[in-house]
């Protein structure tokens, strides 16, 4: 027996001109000749694309003098291997021992990586004059048929790929039955925590992944704070999305200010302050954007251990799905919860308004000694601004002015307490200042610790002699206009209310006789034009003296002072509450 | 190659191998179909037998003309040796890939 056996070889040899075209037809010979040796439809389209490479590799990168020398291209086949080899006349490559992918977003420099990846060995050697290029690859076994074995074209690679087709199918099944069963058990009220945590329990099972976890996105401070995970260790700070630096720092952050998905795997560049580095650093994954209509929702990582193979196209989709189906849930909720914010926003500016209202008088009541108008308007926040006037023991009146300093429910309601304080004392009325002392201890308590005051004006209008008693705490002075348009301030001023424990309110008095007398808020000159200028408070005393000296009616006055605001904000919404009072004193009859 | 619009996408189908012989003409032609108002470009890649290294180039050079219009590309129906070269250069994160 001879210790020489020779091997059933088969053999195509072939020069190809230096052109594209030439190298395309090489291709399909090959191809023809691989047929012939028997081999699958998998393995044909894979040489192919070998051969089609090196050849093109061959003709693209050809010294320009060796143009007009042919391409060789080998074949050579046994029951077991193909192997090829292509001569070229190029300036030569070193091959590296690791071919790496280029960036994703280059569109070249695959050639070679493919090459490489498709077969089993791929060698270069360099000559003086030409160079050679060897692409080895064994042949699929045949695989036995499965008995009985209908199927006549059965063969590996259909097997593998309806294999392939039956995994993605499983998938696909898998991700709908999912997605129907968590909505069915959304409409059953499962809370928005529990019900994101078992969404993503299954993906992970869905997906083969290791772990996975979301964050969602806050708008101020505008950063992603961790909503869901199945990582037990701590993971850190909440990625910041202020500046767009922060995408340097973190995979998440990336993602949502790219609007991308962005990859990791063992040897990428992680930063060590990601949030999660000890995650991203060493297993493979990648994160992704939720986006709503353009608004971003929160990002969605998920990743495998070290030691496992990256995600397969089929799993991506399913997670992308899973997420940006989980994203519009969420962000449907969150939209409900904005709806249902601005109703209650809505109910309780009602109630505000109620309130406001129900404190103010339905009518003044009138003095022998004075005529009264008063005037209230309320801003588009509602405020605190609360007028009275009381009739007192002997037909007295006690004239009230306050404002609760802030805005909303909490400074009506301090209004509210206010009236009834006020309502519940009226014996200390003909001593406005003592009253004021007497408020002022018993707000105190609860204006200091709610951070609030209240500026407030009382006058005491004597029915029998025409005296009119001030004291303030606080608030604008009153003004008083004499028959001549002489305008007077009496500020009789203490501090406001809730301010300073156990303040003394000095007094101030004066005949009402004949005067023109005004109490307000500040909003009545704190008004603004359309350019933002303020009315000013000598405006308010000028259309005042002008209405004294014209010894109108007091309800005229009212009238000149509301046309005076109308005609100076022109449209502009006010910004504050305005409420004042007119008084004109009558002579004794 | 088959040009259809639909509402801001563009679909290409019909499309022959993507490789070195003519992949810059696919890359042309497609450029040339991205008329104004499209956003999204669908390649119809089931009647595609082979994309090699060059026919990647011309997909990506797509996506970047496509992603600066703040579109997407969508590749549909990639036959089986297109589908493992995109997941073998790992080109399925940047492309949607629908195999149905």
């Amino acid at each position: 027996m001879s210790a020489v056996r020779s091997i059933p070889t088969t053999l195509l040899a072939c020069e190809v001109e230096c052109h594209l075209a030439a190298a395309a037809e090489a291709c399909l010979q090959a191809r023809d000749f691989l047929i012939s040796m028997g081999l699958a439809a998998g393995e044909l389209d894979v040489w192919e694309l070998v051969l089609g490479e090196a050849v093109n590799n061959a003709v693209n990168y050809v010294r320009p003098e060796a143009r007009s020398r042919p391409v060789r291209l080998e074949l050579l086949g046994t029951g077991e291997w193909i192997e090829s080899r292509i001569y070229d006349h190029t300036a030569g490559f070193d091959l590296l021992a690791k071919v790496d992918l280029p960036p994703e977003d280059s569109e070249s420099g695959r050639g070679v990586f493919l090459m490489r990846s498709l077969t089993d060995e791929l060698a270069y050697l360099q000559g003086h004059d030409e160079n050679v290029m060897v692409l080895r690859k064994r042949r699929q076994p045949p695989v036995p048929l499965p008995p009985p074995a209908p199927a006549p074209e059965s063969d590996g690679d259909i097997a593998r790929t309806l294999d392939a087709m039956t995994n993605e199918l499983a998938s696909c099944y898998e991700s709908l039955a999912a997605i129907f069963r968590f909505s069915s058990e959304l409409q059953g009220g499962v809370t928005s925590e529990v019900f994101i945590h078992r969404w993503l329990t299954q993906l992970l099972v869905i997906t083969d992944s290791d772990w996975f976890v979301l964050r969602l996105c806050d708008r101020a401070p505008h950063q992603l704070r961790l909503a869901s995970t199945s990582v037990k260790s701590p993971l850190g700070m909440p990625a910041s999305l202020e500046s767009p630096e922060a995408g340097r720092h973190s995979v998440e952050a990336l993602a949502a200010l790219d609007h991308n998905d962005v990859w990791f795997e063992p040897g990428s560049t992680i930063s060590r302050e990601d949030p999660l580095f000890e995650l991203v650093g060493r297993g493979c994954g990648f994160a992704h954007p939720l986006f709503v209509n353009g608004t971003l929702v929160g990002v969605l990582t998920l990743g495998r251990r070290e030691d496992r193979r990256s995600f397969e196209a089929g799993q991506v989709s399913v997670a992308q799905t899973f997420g940006d189906f989980l994203a519009l849930e969420i962000r449907s909720t969150q939209m409900q919860q904005e709806q249902l914010e601005a109703q209650l926003k809505t109910r309780d500016l009602e109630i505000t308004a109620k309130i406001q209202h129900a404190l103010l008088p339905d009518c003044l009541p009138s003095s022998p000694r004075a005529a009264l108008a008063g005037f209230y308007r309320s801003a588009r926040v509602i405020g605190g601004d609360y007028y009275d006037a009381v009739p007192v023991a002997d037909g007295h009146l006690l004239l009230v002015m306050a404002d609760v300093m802030g805005k909303g429910l909490p400074a009506a309601l301090f209004a509210v307490i206010f009236r009834s304080l006020v309502r519940a004392r009226c014996d200390l009325a003909s001593r406005p200042g003592e009253f004021l002392g007497w408020l002022n201890k018993n707000l105190f308590p609860d204006l200091d610790q709610a951070e609030m005051f209240i500026t407030a004006q009382l006058a005491f209008l004597d029915s029998r002699s025409g005296e009119l008693r001030v004291a303030s705490a606080g608030h604008p002075p009153m003004l008083v206009a004499d028959a001549q348009g002489r305008i007077k301030e009496i500020l009789a001023g203490g501090p406001p209310l809730g301010v300073i424990a156990g303040a003394v309110f000095p007094e101030d008095a004066f005949p009402s006789d004949g005067g023109r007398i005004l109490m307000y808020t500040d909003g009545l000159f704190e008004a603004r034009d359309p350019r933002g200028e303020l009315l000013g408070l000598e405006a308010v005393k000028a259309e005042l003296a002008e209405s004294a000296r014209t010894g109108e009616s007091c309800d005229a006055t009212r009238d000149r002072l509301s046309r005076l605001l109308t005609e100076f904000e022109h449209g502009t919404a006010p910004a504050d509450d305005t409420a004042f009072i007119v008084v004109t004193g009558r002579e004794p009859i | 190659m088959k040009i259809e619009y639909q509402t801001g996408t563009l679909t290409l189908s019909d499309i022959g191998p993507l490789n070195a012989a003519n992949s810059s003409t696919f890359r042309e032609e497609a450029r040339a179909a991205l008329r104004e108002g499209v956003t999204n470009v669908n390649i119809d890649l089931s009647q595609t037998r082979q994309v090699d290294s060059s026919g990647l180039g011309a997909l990506i050079a797509l996506q970047k003309t496509v992603g600066a219009r703040g579109g997407a590309i969508r590749i549909l129906r990639p036959t089986p040796i297109v589908y493992q070269i995109l997941e073998l250069t790992r080109l399925h994160r940047v492309f949607e890939i629908v195999r149905d």
